[in-house]
């Protein structure tokens, strides 16, 4: 065969291993969508949900996934940021460093399952936290830490040295260089990043079955009060995510809806993670503009 | 000893004083002794001693890699911060040697401004380009900010440009009115001597007339420390020119006579382009 | 005295809070990266532990562990040692992560191409981030879709109840596919442009240009993609388990229920009380996850330390 037509045949090849891809996946959300949409309600993603009877909704599941998220930017983000500068403008490269950063690299690396069971032995049981969304915030900010200092870090050495130079012969120390100049620099790439690792948190499930645990009290969303024991906000009860609800009633729902339940649920994780990710694409694109044209 | 510290003593007279302490000519406000800067074990500038009189234009001429900037940056120590990087002999300013570990680092960068080759404005406003040294260094009161931003933007000959836009994006000024931005923070310092590290070398012949201009016009409050590769620049703005090569100034002089009557051949031959 | 006074007096000598604040500022974040760090410690310090207590606590034997094929930590066999025979489970994990990098690696690479060479400007445009995209889609979706989808499908197909290896590898290709392919893609845009245009000047075809230089340049970087990809498949939890059937045993055909580390771990860990054999036995299990975690991870940094010397 010359190596002309032995050209045209993998050209061919390759359009159709593309082909096979684009439909596979293609397949794979527009199942997701034709089965999950019909069941979004107002009702469905409003009201708590039924363990024996049909028409149950995944309301608290989807307030909890929310307010895990929040909490887990909370402790993450400052943590991540604290880093990333370290990282990027004072660590030196010696040994002690170049352990840090294996270390780091590790964590980013770790199956989130076991970062789950690190929750679990280290926040629900040394602790005493129980399952709940305490244990389950901090086992995901543990989960989001190195992607985020990774973010932080590259967004800021990202920001050229000059910018740099120009802060110090104004008479600015290190610390207000990197505080008044680089930070606000490096600000659109490190709010894409989050909002991006925001998707992943949303969606993991595995850190938290043995963390925030897989119920989710009775709660009463009038009550706002944290301390009270019915109140959403109450970091000390139990919270199970949509994504630990798909799990879970897949394993062992008994609910006659189940299938139905999960495609809405899993419909609406996927809306949500769409809506991450085109918000970070947004947000990223109007700070740039704003940062470099108005 | 109270009744010293009371009296009301003005900078002038301070630095006067001063100076004599130091064995300093009165008319120089910045003078190098013996000034070497080693990177590693090279050493790239080699015993710089060189005075710059007060309220005049000093530039810095020699090949690439001769060590002017080098020079340039050790005198506000911008050097301090590069790993590998050491100083040898004296700097003083005012009479202070700069090495002096008493003396503040941050300080001294108020007092010598410097500019940089490419136009570095922060991705910030214009208003705040300029205001954010000021405001580092404790000016709180809105309108004296206002004011310093104004006065350093009219020295800069770039208000009348830019008094419209102020809060606008510094990113979105031409190159030219970036670098004028830059000497315009520089200045809302309040400095007195500035140093220039080519400031027209990335800049069209239209902003490079501007800067010169600008250059002649402040060179009436500030003592100025110029490094260029434009020969017509050096002789146009500038009072006394140093060539410096390998490290070394070969000759120092009034640019009337370096560039007239040059007592080395190789400065002639420099200056006639016949040395990259 | 006097002059001295005066001396202090000038700008120069101002005293102003900018050290302390540097310092402040440098050790705050110090402490950030140190606690980062620590918790990285903290987690490998307690899974080796707990996971090394089933063998020094409990006499449990190493060489059961990872020959037996038996589990049944509670029990204890007739030399007094505790059943943690967890082959079946080291060999599920093995099967579902090696199948599914062979299913996925030659079709990330063949997209990657063609998002690099055929299509530029639709893949930059278009695949790249609709592939990024599909690398955040949370693997429970990817689970419930094989549970809703592949294992019926299998169950039509072929015998059994459509449970097991096939079907968490299809989930896991499937899954690891657009991390995969994102990688590679990276990789091979990463070859410069004048390798390619040297050898299409030489008068190769392009199939030949993307075989001899293309692919060989980006032979490191894709090698880094496929273990990555391997890496995530190894220590996927739920979406395996919800397909592959969770029986302790050794599989004899890909559609026989079977079980993996994950799967195992991700049952077992709730039904346990800390302390005890079984406990310690699942923790076991999770060290085998972090070791081989730390396997890949090493492999990843050997393969990028040879691209860049």
């Amino acid at each position: 065969m010359s190596a002309k037509s032995t050209d045209r045949l993998a050209t061919a090849g390759l359009y159709v291993i593309v082909g096979m891809i684009i439909t596979v996946l293609a397949g794979l959300l527009g199942f997701v969508f034709v089965q999950g949409i019909p069941q979004l309600s107002w009702q469905f993603i409003t009201s708590p949900p039924q363990v024996f009877k049909e028409g149950g909704g995944v309301g608290p599941q989807l307030f909890n996934s929310f307010y895990l998220l929040v909490l887990t930017l909370i402790i993450s983000i400052p943590i991540a940021i604290g880093a990333g500068i370290y990282l990027a403008e004072y660590a030196k490269d010696n040994w002690f460093i170049r352990c840090i950063r294996v270390l780091i690299e590790v964590l980013s690396s770790l199956p989130s399952i076991v970062v789950g069971l690190f929750g679990f032995l280290f926040f629900v049981l040394y602790m005493g936290w129980g399952f709940s969304i305490i244990s389950g915030a901090f086992a995901l900010s543990v989960f989001n830490l190195p992607l985020l200092v990774r973010v932080v870090e590259q967004s800021i050495s990202n920001v050229p040295k000059s910018q740099r130079e120009a802060g110090w012969a104004l008479g600015f120390s290190k610390w207000e260089t990197i505080t008044t100049i680089i930070l606000p620099a490096a600000l659109p790439g490190i709010v894409t990043g989050v909002i991006l690792a925001s998707g992943r948190v949303f969606g993991e499930a595995a850190a938290l079955i043995y963390t925030a645990g897989m119920s989710t009290p009775i709660i009463d969303f009038t009550n706002w009060n944290p301390l009270s024991p019915t109140s959403p906000l109450n970091p000390f009860r139990p919270a199970e995510t949509m994504a630990v609800h798909i799990w879970k009633i897949n394993g062992e729902g008994i609910m006659p809806d189940a299938s139905a339940i999960s495609d809405g649920a899993a419909a609406l994780l996927i809306i949500s993670i769409l809506f991450f990710n085109f918000t970070s694409r947004l947000i990223g694109n109007v700070l740039f503009k704003k940062m470099s044209a108005n | 000893m109270q009744s010293v510290a009371l009296q009301p003593v003005t900078m002038k007279t301070n630095r006067t004083k001063l100076a004599d302490s130091h064995d300093f000519q009165q008319s120089s406000v910045l003078q190098t002794t013996n000034l070497s800067v080693y990177y590693g074990e090279h050493r790239a500038v080699d015993q710089v001693s060189l005075t710059f009189p007060k309220q005049s234009v000093t530039a810095l001429i020699g090949p690439s890699g001769c060590g002017k900037s080098t020079f340039l940056r050790s005198i506000n120590r911008m050097n301090d911060d590069i790993d590998q990087c050491r100083t040898e002999g004296e700097i003083f300013y005012e009479g202070i040697e700069l090495h002096s570990p008493r003396v503040n680092v941050h300080e001294i960068r108020k007092q010598i401004g410097m500019v940089f080759q490419r136009p570095v404005p922060f991705a910030k406003s214009i208003f705040k380009n300029v205001a954010s040294g000021p405001i580092r260094h404790g000016v709180k009161d809105k309108a004296e900010l206002q004011r310093i931003v104004e006065d350093s933007l009219k020295k800069a000959a770039l208000w009348d440009e830019v008094k419209d836009q102020l809060h606008t994006s510094a990113l979105r000024l031409s190159g030219g009115q970036q670098q004028r931005l830059c000497i315009a923070r520089a200045l809302a310092m309040q400095p007195s001597v500035l140093l220039l590290d080519e400031p027209a070398s990335a800049l069209d012949p239209v902003s490079t007339a501007k800067i010169e201009e600008l250059i002649s016009q402040l060179k009436k409050d500030y003592t100025i420390v110029i490094v260029t590769h434009n020969m017509q620049q050096a002789a146009r703005i500038s009072d006394e020119v140093a060539y410096f090569y390998m490290g070394r100034v070969v000759e120092h002089g009034a640019t009337e006579q370096i560039f007239n009557n040059p007592r080395h051949e190789q400065t002639e031959h420099y200056i006639n382009g016949r040395i990259g | 005295m006097a002059k001295m006074i005066k001396e202090m007096e000038h700008p120069l000598y101002r005293k102003s809070n900018k050290m302390r604040m540097e310092r402040i500022g440098k050790w705050m974040t110090f402490l950030s990266v140190a606690l980062t760090a620590t918790i990285t410690a903290a987690i490998l310090f307690l899974v080796f532990s707990k996971g090394l207590s089933t063998f020094i606590t409990n006499d449990g034997s190493v060489k059961d562990f990872f020959t037996g094929t038996a589990w049944n930590p509670a029990e204890v066999n007739s030399l007094g040692k505790p059943i943690i025979g967890a082959l079946p489970f080291l060999v599920g994990s093995i099967a579902v992560t090696g199948i599914s990098a062979l299913i996925a690696a030659p079709l990330a690479i063949g997209a990657a191409i063609f998002m690099s060479e055929i299509a530029p400007r639709t893949g930059k445009r278009i695949m790249q981030p609709v592939i990024e995209l599909l690398v955040g889609i949370p693997s429970v979706v990817y689970g419930f879709i094989g549970l809703t989808v592949v294992v019926p499908f299998l169950r039509n197909l072929f015998p059994g109840s459509g449970f097991g290896i096939a079907a968490g590898t299809i989930v896991l290709s499937i899954m690891i596919l657009p991390t995969v392919t994102s990688l590679a893609f990276d990789a091979i845009q990463a070859v410069p442009r004048s390798f390619r245009e040297a050898s299409l000047a030489l008068g190769s075809t392009r199939w030949q240009m993307i075989c001899k230089v293309v692919l060989k340049t980006a032979k490191p970087g894709l090698m880094m993609a496929i273990i990555f990809g391997m890496a995530r498949a190894f220590g996927e939890a739920l979406a395996v388990q919800m397909v592959i059937g969770n029986a302790a045993v050794i599989p004899q055909s890909l559609f026989d229920p079977a079980s993996t580390v994950t799967s195992v771990l991700t049952m077992g860990m709730g039904y346990s009380v800390m302390g005890q054999v079984e406990n310690n036995a699942l923790w076991s299990l999770a060290l085998v996850l972090l070791l081989m975690s730390l396997f890949f991870t090493i492999t990843v940094r050997m393969i990028g330390k040879g691209k860049s010397s």
